[in-house]
């Protein structure tokens, strides 16, 4: 019996992707039933015919130029109580070392089709006074009825702040004027939205190696409030994972928190912590939060590091994850699986191994995990693989739907 | 904490920006791919440090065998590849 069944493990071709991947390869995925739209850092990718066929979105092209070209981070998703795709883009910096980032929209059905609206947000625009800024690493996250964007603001290489954007959904489903909310801090890094929410968002950033600063958003507060929590420690500092080949997976990757979930008010928080004590390798550190009572989930392995988590709730409560495993006798390969209350442990299937590790030592910088749309009760997973060769054009897409 | 630490405010974007199908259609025709070696160069200059900031984190590392960790078996995977399955 396997601890998750695939109910489609799919691996996206060059003519999917038109060529455009990148060992950093960022895939996000949307679904809408038979509608799955996925993007990575290069590339876009769209079938409406539940992933048997696919058609190259290209997003340097698609959509007209804001005054710079695209780049890359791109984040979808899908909200299936305004039937909504949303397509977030980040485009490079101007001659005055600012961005702008791109929500683009287009109705559920419709995906067979290349007509998006959007709207645009620079850091002049939200605040004159980030005016020398530019946004990177963004996501998208959805409650009730809100839209949320989490991006880091940078001036040249320093950063300045994180920003949470609240934009409304119904207003964003009737393309009209879109007014939204921003919350920015300049004390916690990288704040990561959990997946799940209803009508109160929550989301995360470390404080220090032992302590996390939760803040909470109810959809009819202006803004949020936080409260710190402790965590059991962990460590950074300079991840190593070297592979058989002796690329070194996971030379780029950091402990900011990439998977975040809630379910019934308990708060899930996993990231990639570096090796310590006993374990051997970089692992993924998980906290689940309830209330005072902090429960710990590792993900670890004394063979081999696991990073990148991404995870998110079923209709049922159940947590589903994607990460990465990889270094020692092993190249960088990809998993998803489920956390199992029974024998309180994560079940994890190999969705696909891997047959080197990047040339470049250059991976991540993350995988997203949705609740499938309309079955619920599954998954819809991202992850990629290296299939016979250590460049970019040796990555090796996947789309993964599963359940328990 | 002082108020240049937390800021709130909102804004408007605007009237959404529409690419109407037929624009649309043409435009996915009339640009063919980025090419290789452009892609190849943006590669190249991916950062091998991600961008970082906030509390300094690194500072208080030395990884040590001494360290406390959460109590917590290792996870052993499924280790069979999932079938390659498409729809």
């Amino acid at each position: 019996m396997p601890p998750v069944t695939l109910l489609k493990n799919i691996a996206l071709a060059d003519s999917d992707t038109g060529g455009q991947t990148s060992t950093v390869g960022e895939p996000s995925a949307a679904v809408n039933g038979d509608e799955i739209f996925v993007s990575g850092n290069w590339y876009a990718t769209k079938s409406v015919d539940g992933g048997a066929s696919w058609t190259f979105v290209n997003p340097y092209t698609l959509l007209p130029s804001p005054g710079s070209d695209f780049c890359c981070d791109q984040s979808v998703i899908y909200d299936p109580g305004r039937k909504l795709f949303f397509w977030l883009l980040q485009y490079v910096q101007d001659a005055n070392g600012t961005n702008v980032l791109r929500v683009a929209a287009k109705k559920g059905g419709t995906l067979a089709d290349d007509s998006w609206h959007w709207w645009d947000f620079s850091p002049k625009e939200t605040d004159a006074a980030w005016a020398a800024e530019w946004f990177d690493y963004p996501d998208l996250e959805l409650s009730d009825n809100f839209l949320y964007l989490t991006t880091n603001s940078f001036e040249g290489e320093e950063w300045r702040r994180s920003v949470v954007f609240r934009f409304s959904l119904d207003e964003l489903a009737s393309t009209g004027e879109l007014s939204f909310r921003h919350w920015s801090t300049t004390e916690n890094f990288s704040l990561r939205c959990v997946s799940g929410a209803a009508d109160v968002m929550h989301f995360a950033s470390h404080n220090s190696l032992s302590q996390v600063r939760l803040f909470t958003w109810p959809e009819g507060d202006d803004e949020p409030t936080f409260r710190d929590v402790n965590v059991s420690a962990w460590s950074a500092g300079t991840f190593v994972a070297r592979g058989p080949d002796g690329a070194n997976w996971l030379q780029r990757g950091d402990p900011r928190i990439t998977g975040a979930w809630v379910v019934d008010g308990r708060i899930g928080l996993a990231w990639t912590a570096n090796r310590r004590g006993s374990r051997p390798y970089p692992y993924v550190r998980v906290v689940e939060i309830a209330d005072t009572h902090v429960a710990d989930r590792d993900i670890w392995s004394p063979d081999y590091a696991y990073a990148y988590p991404a995870a998110a709730p079923n209709e049922q409560g159940e947590v589903g994850i994607t990460l990465f495993r990889g270094g020692n006798a092993i190249n960088p390969e990809h998993l998803v699986g489920a956390w199992d209350d029974a024998t309180e442990s994560w079940q994890l299937q190999l969705t696909a191994g891997g047959t080197n590790g990047p040339v470049d030592d250059k991976w991540g910088d993350y995988l997203a995990c949705r609740r499938a749309q309309p079955d619920g009760s599954s998954w819809l997973a991202t992850g990629y693989t290296l299939q016979g060769g250590g460049t970019r054009t040796d990555a090796v897409p996947r789309i993964v739907v599963f359940r328990r | 904490m002082t108020d240049d630490v937390i800021e709130t405010g909102e804004g408007n974007a605007g009237e959404a920006k529409e690419l109407d199908p037929e624009t649309a259609a043409a435009r996915a025709d009339a640009f063919g791919r980025e090419s290789r070696r452009e892609l190849d160069e943006r590669q190249e200059r991916l950062r091998t440090t991600r961008r970082s900031g906030g509390p300094d984190l690194d500072a208080e590392t030395e990884a040590s065998e001494d360290e406390d960790v959460p109590d917590v078996e290792p996870t052993e995977p499924e280790e069979e590849p999932g079938p390659e399955r498409a729809a």
